[in-house]
């Protein structure tokens, strides 16, 4: 019952995409129709990062050391590659669907689970994707952009792309309530990971900058649009040339 | 009236490309070679700073010369000004720009970091417009590798790059972001921005 809710609203969820940012494409784009909104979620997200994810990352960095922290992000990143399977499939992308399969099937035995990374010596590796990529795969716009509480800086489409990825996930309907609990814990693990990571890079968008909601947003738009488009993402501007106007 | 002067306007821009074509036969020639070349000589001073194990401070300071050595700095400080730029006396213009290249070098200094046990690698270049693009590779531990590309130019007189783009991500427009919102901060008072950044340095 609970899966055909969820296939449901997976047939849904594009169609109310699709109608909802058709605007076309905005290169080079900073425009921001919502800034007063996402503003006073950034200065949430700044809150709950300073209170809760800041100090919980500099205290699992010190519970445990680099391997243990390796395993749990593996394992973590190991039962996404799914998810990533299903986009890349949703967006006729052979080439990354076979090194995705092969990451996961390898990882998966080999691996012990996902809690070791042999498919990297072996130079198989798929960068990740997910559903936002898929509906830019397929033309739909990014949208504007929104900064949404606890998920941080993102676009109307990417959003929408979280939800589904939420809804698509393949590991979401085999694992039972133990898995999916260990899985969770597991994912809680790599976010604070990743934080411990990048800390001074976040530290220095977040607490050093002039306009931390400004850099933040230019750093993601920038960083995303590459990532979906590296040929084109950028209208390189002459500096050069300006002063000359 | 108008017709005249986009006509004009035609002229003195021809006349300026003439201007600059002669100029490049002239000893300015660059290719996307010798771009890619003074990268490789970049990343090359990077990598070693990177691999020295020395302190933070040292490590600061090695940045600022490269930075200075390789960088179009002055190119870079009158573009984080944007607009206000034109309201600043000579001297002034060069004030900030001694301050700013100090902050700007240990700000991505510091950055590099945490590149200690990685490097950069050469990947490509192409010629875009008037100036070239030089694509690098870094490989960082632990990470996936990512794109560091730097422009270079030789409008300066020697080919120098003028900016730089971290997956993306450029360098320029983050600098004239935040000069921007700190010149906002202090109603457009230039000289109390450069006061704040000297005292961040």
């Amino acid at each position: 019952m609970r899966n055909l809710y969820k296939l449901t609203l997976l047939f849904i969820v594009p169609l109310f995409v699709l109608s909802a940012c058709s605007t076309g494409f905005k290169l080079g784009s900073y425009e921001d129709p919502y800034e007063n909104v996402n503003r006073k979620s950034h200065e949430l997200n700044k809150v709950i990062d300073k209170k809760v994810l800041r100090p919980a990352s500099k205290a699992y960095a010190n519970a445990l050391g680099q391997k243990p922290r390796s395993v749990i992000s593996n394992f973590s990143e190991n039962w996404g590659l799914p998810n990533d399977l299903v986009n890349y499939t949703l967006q006729g992308d052979i080439g990354n669907a076979s090194k995705t399969s092969g990451q996961f099937l390898i990882n998966s035995t080999v691996g012990i689970a996902g809690i070791f990374d042999p498919s990297e010596k072996l130079g198989l590796r798929a960068r990740g994707t997910d559903f936002g990529e898929t509906l830019h795969r397929w033309g739909v716009a990014e949208g504007d952009y929104v900064e949404i509480i606890f998920l941080g800086p993102s676009t109307e489409r990417d959003a929408i792309g979280k939800v589904a990825d939420l809804l698509l996930d393949p590991v979401g309907f085999v694992f039972d309530p133990w898995q999916s609990r260990l899985r969770s814990t597991a994912n809680i693990g790599n976010v604070l990971g990743n934080r411990v990571a990048l800390g001074s890079t976040i530290d220095s968008v977040l607490y050093e900058s002039a306009d931390s909601y400004s850099q933040t947003k230019l750093a993601y738009l920038q960083g995303r649009r590459f990532r979906l488009n590296p040929e084109i993402s950028e209208v390189y501007s002459d500096p050069y040339e300006e002063f000359n106007e | 009236m108008s017709k005249y002067l986009i006509k004009r306007r035609q002229f003195v821009f021809s006349s300026t490309a003439v201007a600059f074509s002669g100029a490049a036969s002239f000893g300015l020639a660059a290719s996307a070679k010798d771009a890619e070349i003074l990268v490789g000589k970049l990343v090359d001073d990077i990598n070693a700073v990177i691999s020295s194990g020395n302190s933070e401070a040292v490590m600061v300071g090695q940045f600022e010369e490269i930075f200075k050595s390789y960088a179009d700095v002055p190119t870079i400080a009158r573009y984080a000004l944007g607009n206000d730029a034109r309201a600043l006396s000579k001297s002034q213009m060069e004030r900030f720009t001694k301050i700013y290249s100090v902050y700007v070098s240990h700000k991505y200094g510091r950055r590099f970091r945490e590149f200690i046990g990685g490097k950069i690698v050469v990947q490509r270049s192409r010629p875009i417009k008037s100036f070239f693009e030089v694509e690098t590779l870094a490989h960082l531990k632990g990470w996936e590798p990512f794109t560091v590309s730097f422009l270079v130019s030789n409008k300066s007189g020697k080919l120098l790059f003028f900016n730089m783009f971290i997956e993306g991500i450029n360098m320029l427009l983050s600098e004239r972001t935040e000069i921007g919102a700190m010149l906002d901060k202090r109603r457009g008072d230039v000289e109390k921005v450069m006061k704040d950044l000297q005292k961040s340095i």
